[in-house]
């Protein structure tokens, strides 16, 4: 469908939800939303005909600076054609519900969204860290991530000068 | 004259007698006996894995892959130490039975590699946490210069005299 159309065609049943559409500075076209809607608008997208989103590519998390944005790459195997979702959240209360019930890409890709920037999906069924490990304290992508000295007793930024001299 | 030549003196040996110092004995044979615990970590894996497969054939150095660290004479650290992954190998190499040599292949194992300086989540060198003998610098190593790492470990383990040495109580000498 034109992104235009669609915009139009979200816009008419999800209102202030979907705040804009990016056609000339994206490709494929960005739809910002609210984030308290992912998920219905998810729904919307995959199981209208004639859009029929069914297969999420990529769901990743940014740090933007002032607030952290989740984006959500969605293609539609039936009708050849890709949008992407973005849901900005605030920083101290990244919060947004999870899409792992619609694609079950999203629970290894929420995961590290949460274990990369902090970014909390509510529903998700096993809201953990992913790749690094349990007791990790922080959230390495976020723009003022400070790495500790150590972990578990070895030296993480230490300046290794028995070894670099 | 070869190594074994020199080592092993036959006498009679029509009757099959040889003799030999028992430790140099143990050490020529360890030395041509590495098993190898399998331990590939990241890209340098691959090379590992070519080393050890047809064209490169590091069989015929008596060097056999394991996959349980208890029978286990040798580790290839092959690859990026991640300070999550950091705990497992010292749990494995505690299970390897003495006597054991490391080799950390690949500049990511000896140093922490492209993540010395802001890999956040990556040891900075295995042997901050275990004991290694010998260093295979690349990025990543040739199979070449991880046989030559090979071979070096080998001549290191024939000079060694296991039994009047390293495990004698009385020169107070401790397992490594
Ligand atoms: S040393 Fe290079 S090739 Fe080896 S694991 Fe590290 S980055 Fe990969």
């Amino acid at each position: 469908m034109n992104p235009k159309k669609l915009y139009e065609l979200l816009k008419k049943r999800f209102g202030e939800a979907v705040i804009s559409v990016d056609v000339e500075n994206s490709i494929p076209p960005k739809y910002v939303i609210q984030p308290d809607k992912v998920h219905e608008i998810s729904e919307f997208l995959k199981n209208t005909g004639d859009l029929e989103y069914d297969q999420l590519m990529c769901l990743t998390g940014q740090d933007l600076g002032n607030e952290l944005s989740v984006v959500l790459n969605l293609f539609s195997t039936k009708h050849y054609s890709s949008i992407t979702l973005e849901a900005k959240v605030a920083r101290e209360h990244p919060e947004l519900d999870s899409v792992s019930d619609l694609y079950a890409t999203a629970n290894w890709h929420e995961r590290e969204a949460y274990d990369m920037l902090g970014v909390v999906f509510k529903g998700h069924p096993n809201m953990k860290r992913i790749l690094l490990p349990d007791d990790w304290e922080g959230y390495p992508l976020r723009k003022d991530y400070k790495p500790a000295d150590a972990w578990h007793g070895m030296p993480i930024s230490k300046e290794l000068s028995h070894k670099h001299n | 004259m070869s190594e074994a030549q020199r080592i092993i003196t036959p006498r009679g040996h029509q009757d099959g007698i040889i003799l030999a110092k028992l430790d140099e004995v143990l050490s020529l044979a360890r030395s041509h006996s590495q098993w190898y615990l399998q331990f590939g970590l990241a890209c340098c894996a691959i090379e590992m894995m070519a080393t050890a497969a047809s064209r490169y054939d590091l069989d015929r150095f008596g060097a056999m892959p394991r996959a349980t660290p208890r029978q286990a004479d040798l580790i290839f650290v092959s690859g990026t130490v991640t300070l999550k992954m950091a705990e497992k190998i010292k749990v494995l190499w505690e299970q390897m039975p003495a006597p054991k040599y490391a080799i950390a292949m690949g500049s990511c194992a000896i140093s922490g590699g492209p993540y010395s300086r802001h890999g956040y989540s990556v040891l900075k060198g295995v042997d901050l946490i275990i004991p290694v003998d010998v260093y295979v610098p690349g990025c990543p190593p040739r199979p070449e210069a991880l046989l030559e790492g090979l071979v070096l470990l080998a001549e290191k383990v024939k000079k060694e005299k296991l039994l009047s040495q390293k495990f004698s109580k009385k020169r107070g000498g401790a397992e490594k």
